[in-house]
């Protein structure tokens, strides 16, 4: 398919919408995603139902949301984007810590369920 | 290569997510692991830096950063719905970069200066769209890579495959590549006019695939040299490849062998018919919405509440007419409607495939139709795409 548009600059209203701007408390945050950036020599020894855990980690600086293996090496298997801006605030900012259970893993590509802990 | 594009909080609530990318981060995010020496032009407020720098590293998307005024968020209702625009006063420092290959977005905040050999450019502005604002950028060759509505009002002609033609001989592009959603695409260069057709998958993200077909575009074009018309039928590819997972960066594989894709459907008019109730505010507004989005998807829609209108008893003929010239059947099926019901068992008697919509999986409920071929679907992107394919596939 060709695709009917990204986040670019279209749209027809302007200002008034904000639905939910998020302000579910950092226990509250759960949701599936896919995970990023994923690392194929971690990946293949990952599992479904495998439980990673959810870190800031530092890359060349800058802080992203990572799910790392509960192995001796920590190994990163992929980074989260989504609610990216809320798993940063309270990963930063709370006591919660949060978990991603692989739900699945297809090609390389892990769907997960971040849950606070 | 360079990516100039903004950077945006991206909101929708059904099905729910919240993401920092905008078209030049998504774009950059989807390349970077097939572009050389890759870097994206953008800009980001103070309140947002944290999180746009951190999806940026997520992606391994090296990033020239300038400061914007204000934050710019687009919130969607569902990923069809047009999305409500905050920051749109937003400004930003000069963007100004230079490189061989550049990808231009359109951006909101700016029009950014950029000096390249091979410029592709995407308007980014299906609904205000004016012209063709590339006069702060200077190159040598031009592809535009367009949506339908914006090639339409750029050309100046209703008939896309017209206006495609016009804009090709206003702005001097070497190519323009039109994106027509579940349609396909239509490349127009000197040469003629191509259609690519779009390859089918289980599940459908509309979200930012106008931005992946533009990036792939550019990489297959601009950085390995390919003919216009073989690079759109890659950015097709990796577009369809993306869609279904959404993981950033996107494979190599993806870019170089399709071959776990479905094959492309051959575009062509496609009629849907759209049976659902319309009694209610929140059906009617489900029903406009699915209009919309079919229409702009590239296929024609036969509504009932649009094109016959409600009544009595009278309106079944001129429905049932209506359905008869259909190429398929999208069924919305929350509220389990008997005329819709009714649209679906005489579409499957008269061999038009069914695609159906609803919330919640139906058991009970929905057996004949599961039994009898119809697709159920409960998310509603998908289901719109699938019936549009479905009506361009041949009838057995």
């Amino acid at each position: 398919m060709s695709g009917s548009g990204g986040g670019g600059g279209g749209g027809s209203g302007g200002g008034g919408y904000s639905p939910t701007d998020s302000k579910k408390n950092c226990e509250d945050l759960t949701f599936e995603t896919m995970l990023n950036s994923p690392d194929p020599s971690v990946i293949n020894q990952m599992s479904i139902g495998d439980i990673l855990d959810v870190e800031i980690v530092a890359t060349q600086g800058v802080n992203v949301v990572g799910a790392l293996r509960r192995n001796t090496t920590r190994d990163l298997a992929g980074t989260i984007t989504d609610y990216l801006r809320e798993l940063l605030r309270c990963l930063q900012s709370s006591n919660v810590s949060y978990e991603a259970e692989v739900l699945s893993i297809n090609g390389g590509i892990v769907r997960v369920r971040v849950e606070s802990v | 290569m360079i990516v100039v594009g903004g950077t945006y909080f991206e909101t929708c609530e059904r099905p729910g997510s919240r993401v920092m990318f905008g078209s030049g981060l998504r774009a950059a995010g989807a390349i970077s692991l097939v572009a050389q020496n890759l870097t994206l032009y953008t800009a980001v407020d103070d309140e947002f830096k944290m999180t746009a720098h951190s999806a940026a590293a997520a992606l391994g998307v090296n990033t020239f950063w300038v400061k914007r005024s204000e934050p710019i968020a687009f919130r969607y209702y569902t990923p069809l719905s047009s999305p409500s625009i905050d920051g749109r006063t937003a400004t930003c420092e000069e963007i100004s970069a230079t490189d061989e290959l550049a990808l231009v977005f359109g951006m909101i905040e700016t029009r950014p200066k950029v000096e390249c050999k091979k410029l592709v450019f995407d308007p980014q502005q299906p609904r205000e769209i004016q012209s063709l604002k590339i006069s702060s950028i200077t190159y040598e060759e031009l592809v535009i890579v367009a949506n339908a509505s914006e090639t339409r009002v750029l050309g100046k002609d209703e008939s896309v495959e017209q206006a495609a033609k016009n804009l090709l001989d206003s702005s001097q592009a070497i190519a323009v590549v039109t994106k027509c959603g579940a349609w396909g695409a239509l490349v127009t260069t000197k040469e003629g006019q191509h259609v690519i057709g779009a390859h089918p998958t289980n599940l459908v993200s509309p979200i930012g695939t106008g931005d992946i077909f533009a990036a792939a575009f550019a990489w297959a074009w601009g950085q390995e040299n390919k003919p216009a018309v073989e690079s759109a039928r890659i950015a097709s590819a990796v577009v369809a490849s993306w869609t279904q997972n959404r993981v950033l960066p996107i494979m190599e594989e993806a870019f170089r062998k399709q071959t776990s894709l479905q094959p492309p459907l051959k575009p062509r008019p496609v009629q849907v018919y759209l049976a659902g109730p319309y009694f209610t505010l929140g059906q009617q507004w489900l029903v406009d919405l699915a209009r919309s989005a079919i229409s702009g998807l590239g296929a024609k829609c036969f509504s009932p509440f649009h094109d016959v209108g409600p009544g009595g008893d009278e309106v079944a003929i001129a429905d049932l007419e209506g359905l008869a010239k259909s190429d398929s059947v999208l069924a919305l099926l929350d509220g389990n409607d008997g005329g819709t019901i009714f649209e679906a068992g005489w579409a499957t008697k008269n061999q038009i495939p069914i695609v159906a919509y609803a919330s919640n999986p139906l058991e009970e409920t929905a057996k004949m139709l599961r039994g009898t071929g119809a697709e159920l679907h409960t998310d509603l992107s998908t289901a719109v795409y699938r019936a549009i394919w479905a009506g361009l596939r041949e009838r057995s």
